[in-house]
């Protein structure tokens, strides 16, 4: 296992490797000029009628080598190192500006994947088990309801509703001012969280329930019935357990969003993490704040996949690598 | 069973969710009970609400948001946004400060000031009480640092100019320098003596701006240009800006705004009204929402079509007034004539667009710059398509090419307004082509390039006053790029005349004001178009001489003379 997990990652470092690059290029290439967009536009003249002031900051962030490969191996040197720049909309180190904003997506987005998937599994399971009953449609309707409405619909309906009418849950951000305690925090958590869940849920369920329904027609549940075992024991630790591969590919392919934020759900919710700070960054073309925002993500997909891998060799002990011939 | 009583909770949730999210709408009030319409900007309430007995009291804790334009810094040299301005009235004082009318000076550091008769030489007495947050006292030699320093590194300043402090007597000699300009001394520890270059009779107006707040010179001595930008004191830090205002920073400026607490003991011998201010920097749909839920207190600029659905919320009342800001067509000079711009201003229904598409919600203006007073030999450009057609015969435009409009594509001030100029330039028979960009290309295009024929311009505080437009044709500055005007006319035609007329007062500045509106209005090196309004939301818990000054920027200015009901 430990050869196999050394072998992911090995293969994982060109791919990361090849997002960075990819990603520095078309950064670079994109209209617009990052020096420019520092300035207020109600004044922004005053900067191109200093040219001057205009050669020095680009001669001076190195934006007037070639693309490749000076730039991107300076950039790439300098991420070794822990340097990945400074952001030239807040001046302040790209380290410092994620660093103080992953907790708080992470803080958010863990607690809706993990009541995701304590929603999404086990209503999946069951919507199986009672495959074409009322509770299988209800279920199942409820789902796609979930699954097609778009995230900001239910977060401004979430807000409206609890926020602004019953007045019973914040309306945004991470805690109320002036107090910092846990209770506050969760406080302003159940909103955003909630529906995030839901929303993550939907496709959960539809998968679990495919994954089991595919898994519970099979011959060894129907042996496994047939020598009387409870039914709790042959779909927990039968079908379940062979059903789960579809299911850890759909957590793989959500949790990325957990370091890089919920673009979206952030925006609604004023909730100071990654994915607003990517939607400011892309605003402001700030060239070395995103293409930190695309090593985090990246990095996070990368690692996640590793996981997934080790998590069907774990459910599955057929899912082994096998070194080629 | 147990699947089963999930299904009927779900649906029943979804049900009262439901009929929760139907309920207020009815109770909704109706639009004109939202508060004075068109208030005047110098009506914004004095009077202190009562608290009513039975509100729970709350901590004195202020939580204002504004919209979300955003730079880390606190140093003059990068202070642009309205965001930073307010922040910095509050950490740090000028030699003076300006009153919710525009126009009166108040003390802020100087207690007492003179000016020479030709309005060349002004002398300030600074409060001897005057202390940084650190308990150093502030003197002159603070003073003179903050205007040597400006002199020394102009090109560093890239967002407000401080043209002030550049203007002074031997300011361009000292520039690249360490060296003091001759024109700034200080007599003794409390008195200074600011000589300018050149007579200006709108100095201590222009100073009264939160760019020329003083800087502390034990801190700063050694700070050089491209430090100013990113240190710490520079950007706004706890613990580590300190300043000569009411409040400290409590935490640091980010993207979402900074806290900051009241000093206790100021040295004006008043402390902030309010013990903690919470400063957001936000989107304006999060801040209307925090309105309607209660969690804000002030909320400077909310976009004025929200106003009917705030009206209802209890404990909320509303400043609707013009703007001091301008929404402006501006030209490529290279590329148009005189009579194509004259020919675009006719063709253009201006009351009707204010009226059928912002809703009324904006201030007509004559084409001139709105802090000029409207002269009435002024063209006033009323809609004529038969004249804009002649006038477009008349111009070199090709009829047959594409005039070029650019936008932000990000902004509802263009995008709403786009459509109807196109239409209206169509209807004189050009062919409009509307391009909408994010702000870093739409820049790029303006500044770089004259792949355009006009653009679309809104924001400034030209409507304070008439000196206000002066960066906005200063060759050396904004003019120069943004109207191009040297190019085309191939000599600094304005600038001269705003400065002609800030040297004087009375008939004979009045005189210069006439004949420069005359020529900006027969010239148009832009058009006016008109001064959307802005919409203040605030408690009713604020009261005293709390108000939002018509350039908003500047409403904390007397935050000391505010009340606020906890």
């Amino acid at each position: 296992m430990g050869a196999y997990v050394l072998r992911r990652l090995f293969i994982s470092i060109p791919v990361l490797l090849g997002i960075t690059l990819i990603g520095f290029v078309a950064l670079k290439l994109s209209p617009g000029d990052p020096l420019v967009v520092s300035v207020n536009p109600e004044v922004l003249a005053n900067l191109a009628s200093n040219p001057e002031i205009l050669e020095q900051e680009r001669k001076r962030l190195g934006f007037d080598q070639p693309i490749f490969p000076n730039q991107y191996f300076r950039w790439l040197g300098n991420a070794l190192q822990g340097d990945l720049g400074y952001s030239i909309t807040s001046k302040r180190s790209i380290v410092h500006e994620i660093g103080s904003r992953l907790p708080q997506t992470l803080y958010l987005m863990l607690t809706s994947l993990a009541l995701a998937i304590l929603i999404g599994i086990p209503i999946g399971i069951l919507t199986a088990v009672k495959q074409y009953s009322k509770t299988d449609y209800a279920l199942n309707a409820l789902a796609i309801f979930f699954a097609s409405t778009p995230v900001f619909v239910l977060g401004l309906i979430g807000i409206y509703v609890f926020a602004v009418n019953l007045r019973l849950l914040p309306t945004s951000e991470i805690h109320t001012v002036g107090r910092t305690d846990i209770l506050d925090a969760l406080h302003h958590l159940i909103l955003p969280a909630s529906v995030l869940a839901i929303v993550q849920a939907a496709p959960l369920i539809r998968y679990t329930r495919a994954s089991m329904l595919d898994v519970l027609h099979s011959d060894y549940v129907t042996t496994a019935h047939s020598k009387g075992l409870a039914n709790r024991v042959v779909i927990i630790r039968h079908a379940l357990r062979n059903g789960l591969i579809p299911i850890i590919t759909i957590i793989a392919w959500l949790a990325p969003e957990a370091v890089a934020g919920a673009v979206i759900t952030e925006q609604i919710f004023a909730w100071g993490g990654i994915g607003q700070l990517a939607v400011k960054a892309a605003g402001a073309r700030d060239p070395s704040l995103m293409m930190g925002i695309i090593l985090l993500t990246g990095t996070a997909v990368l690692i996640v996949n590793i996981i997934a891998d080790v998590a069907y060799a774990v459910a599955d002990p057929r899912v082994r690598y096998v070194r080629g011939t | 069973m147990r699947a089963r009583f999930l299904a009927i909770l779900s649906a029943i949730v979804l049900v009262v969710t439901a009929c929760q999210a139907a309920a207020p709408s009815a109770s909704a009030p109706p639009p004109e009970s939202a508060a004075p319409a068109t208030a005047a900007p110098t009506a914004a309430p004095t009077a202190a609400p009562t608290p009513e007995p039975t509100v729970a009291a709350r901590p004195s804790v202020l939580r204002v948001s504004r919209i979300s334009d955003f730079l880390p810094s606190i140093h003059p040299v990068q202070l642009g946004t309205g965001n930073q301005e307010l922040m910095a009235d509050l950490v740090f004082s000028g030699l003076v400060d300006v009153d919710k009318d525009e126009v009166t000076i108040l003390p802020d550091l100087a207690t007492e000031w003179t000016a020479s008769p030709d309005a060349t030489t002004y002398t300030f007495k600074l409060n001897p009480a005057a202390v940084w947050s650190d308990g150093e006292p502030v003197t002159a030699a603070d003073v003179v640092f903050t205007i040597a320093w400006s002199a020394q590194n102009p090109t560093a300043f890239k967002q407000l100019p401080v043209d002030m402090w550049v203007r002074v007597k031997g300011g361009a000699a000292v520039a690249g320098t360490k060296n003091i300009p001759e024109g700034v001394k200080a007599i003794d520890d409390h008195t200074v003596e600011i000589t300018l270059e050149s007579p200006n009779a709108t100095f201590l107006r222009r100073i009264a701006g939160a760019v020329y707040y003083i800087l502390p010179e034990h801190i700063l001595k050694d700070l050089t240009a491209a430090e100013a930008e990113t240190c710490e004191f520079c950007l706004g830090t706890a613990g580590v800006t300190i300043g000569s205002g009411p409040y400290d920073f409590e935490t640091s400026i980010s993207a979402g705004g900074a806290t900051f607490k009241a000093k206790k003991g100021y040295w004006k011998g008043v402390d902030g009204p309010i013990d903690q201010i919470v400063y957001k920097i936000q989107e304006s749909a999060v801040s209307v929402a925090q309105l309607a839920a209660g969690e804000l207190d002030l909320t400077i600029r909310v976009p004025p079509a929200e106003g009917p659905g705030l009206a209802g919320v209890a404990g909320l009342k509303q400043l609707n007034v013009p703007g001091v800001g301008i929404f402006s067509i501006n030209f490529n000079h290279n590329n148009t004539d005189k009579a194509l711009r004259q020919a675009v201003a006719y063709a253009i229904n201006r009351p009707q667009i204010i009226e059928q598409v912002l809703g009324g919600l904006a201030t007509l203006n004559y084409t001139i710059p709105p802090g000029f007073k409207v002269y009435d030999d002024i063209n006033k450009y009323e809609f004529d398509q038969d004249k804009a057609k002649a006038l477009l015969a008349e111009s070199s435009w090709d009829i047959n090419s594409t005039f070029r409009l650019a936008i932000l594509a990000e902004d509802p001030n263009f995008t709403v307004t786009a459509p109807a100029l196109q239409q209206s330039l169509e209807a004189i028979g050009m062919k409009v082509e509307i391009n909408a960009l994010p702000t870093a290309p739409y820049s790029d295009l303006i500044q770089k390039t004259d792949d355009f024929d006009s653009y679309l311009s809104f924001g400034g505080s030209e409507g304070v006053g008439w000196y206000q437009s002066e960066i906005y044709f200063d060759c050396a500055g904004l003019g120069g790029s943004q109207f191009k005007l040297s190019a085309a006319r191939g000599e600094c035609i304005y600038s001269d005349q705003f400065k002609a007329a800030a040297a004087v007062v009375g008939d004979a500045q009045d005189r210069i004001l006439h004949d420069l509106a005359l020529d900006l209005n027969e010239n148009l090196p832009e058009i006016y178009l008109w001064q959307p309004n802005y919409l203040h939301v605030y408690s009713d818990r604020l009261g005293g001489d709390f108000a939002i000054y018509p350039n908003e920027r500047e409403s904390f200015q007397k935050i000391l003379d505010w009340t606020y009901a906890p």
